[in-house]
């Protein structure tokens, strides 16, 4: 009968215990784990597109050589800190009025950091825009990852 | 009673470290969430900014104000049906731009969902909370005016207008005011010789053309009770015939009105108010919501 007492109370002791460091191990990497990352790479992706576009790059884009524009999206990723990776993609569309209303893409450039593989988890902003003179419409999209 | 005291000691180890591990935990939620909510913020106020934003390139205007300057930059006559241009881009907001976790729409006053293209063009681009309105009869863009109400009017201190003609030559006299063909003729006139003191309402404007020779004429009239009307036609002509542009000052609620007859311009103009409290708006509102937040605000 001890050894059964015995037996049951060790027996409860590495269940709790198991129990315990279980929900530590699994609370670990939550504790560790942030937005603020998101956070930085989301305002560093706006303010990029923002100020290509109160510039006025991406309506310039239109109408120019893919290798001029794809050398110039170049520049923009490259002010990334080292520490976080690009993908920034201009796409402009051709509108008809229809109807229905229906958009086809015209012309697709890119560029992104070099040796930086993107990950599962990672922001995209946009940028919309518009060229008056060649009646195009176009978006910027940045998706940014953490090296 | 040694193995109940390892038991209770192992027992209260645990208990102290799986607390601190979730007040860690909690206390990062909360942090995530607080930036989770900035983001989403964040998110809508670019969104909103974006989609308001590129509506004045679709009218192919642009306005900048610093302090009490606002600078008003066009293009006339619209070179583009405009209309559709606004129906297209209310289209690419929805199919190519906007996503599920978002919706954009554009809505009157009251609330109700409307196309871009209802926007009244006689009602753009209104100075707030002065109600100085800077419009045009239609999309065509072939005339632009500038109006306020008597009440409103002396908020403005001064407008310069500069017109670059891209098509047309002057066809009048440039130089010599004693010439009956002189380019500056004000007939109804009720030009003045100062603003200063006026008992009326008294409007400075410097006006000034320029050709597509680069001749430039600057009108030498810049005052005017505009409590009257004074209008002024400029010869101009182009290859297919002579023609002209029709200027009007006054009377209130019209500022100015310049009528280009389809003659292509870009046009600047500086208004002077006195005061830099004002702001511009578009008679649509942009309604950006997100499941988490959204941003109704007149574009």
């Amino acid at each position: 009968m001890k050894a059964f007492v015995i037996t049951i109370d060790a027996l409860m002791a590495i269940t709790i215990a198991s129990i315990m460091l279980a929900s530590i191990l699994f609370m670990i990497p939550q504790a560790s784990t942030s937005n603020f990352d998101k956070k930085q790479l989301f305002n560093l992706g706006n303010d990029i597109l923002s100020v290509m576009d109160t510039s006025r790059r991406l309506s310039y884009y239109v109408g120019q050589s893919a290798g001029f524009v794809n050398e110039d999206l170049g520049f923009y990723v490259g002010l990334l800190p080292k520490t976080f990776c690009g993908n920034l993609t201009v796409k402009t569309y051709d509108g008809s009025i229809g109807p229905p209303p229906s958009f086809n893409l015209d012309k697709t450039y890119n560029n992104f950091t070099q040796n930086c593989e993107k990950k599962n988890e990672y922001i995209k902003v946009k940028r919309i825009f518009i060229n008056y003179e060649n009646e195009k419409y176009g978006l910027a999209e940045f998706e940014l990852w953490l090296r | 009673m040694r193995g109940l005291f390892f038991t209770a000691v192992t027992f209260l180890i645990f208990l102290a470290i799986l607390t601190y591990v979730y007040v860690l935990v909690y206390d990062n939620i909360e942090k995530s969430k607080t930036v989770a909510d900035t983001i989403s913020a964040q998110r809508i106020y670019y969104t909103w900014h974006d989609v308001a934003d590129s509506v004045n390139d679709l009218l192919n205007v642009h306005l900048s104000k610093k302090a009490e300057h606002l600078q008003i930059n066009d293009s006339l006559p619209a070179t583009e049906n405009i209309e559709d241009l606004l129906d297209l881009y209310q289209e690419f907001v929805n199919q190519i731009y906007g996503d599920p976790t978002i919706n954009i729409d554009f809505e009157d006053i009251d609330g109700n969902k409307i196309n871009l293209s209802d926007m009244d063009p006689q009602s753009l681009f209104t100075i707030e909370p002065m109600n100085i309105v800077y419009f045009y009869p239609d999309y065509g863009k072939r005339e632009m005016n500038i109006n306020a109400d008597p009440s409103n009017f002396s908020y403005i201190d001064g407008i310069e207008v500069f017109i670059k003609l891209k098509n047309v030559y002057f066809n009048c006299n440039l130089t010599h005011p004693s010439d009956p063909q002189y380019c500056e003729k004000w007939s109804p006139d009720a030009s003045v010789s100062t603003c200063e003191g006026a008992a009326f309402n008294c409007l400075t404007l410097n006006l000034t053309f320029e050709d597509v020779n680069s001749d430039i004429f600057n009108f030498e009239t810049h005052y005017f009770n505009v409590d009257s009307k004074s209008t002024a036609n400029l010869d101009i002509k182009n290859v297919t015939g002579s023609y002209f542009i029709t200027i009007q000052v006054g009377p209130l609620p019209t500022v100015l009105k310049v009528d280009l007859h389809n003659a292509m311009a870009d046009s600047v103009i500086d208004m002077y108010l006195n005061t830099s409290d004002f702001y511009i708006n578009l008679p649509s509102i942009l309604n950006v919501t997100t499941p988490f937040g959204k941003k109704v605000d007149i574009i």
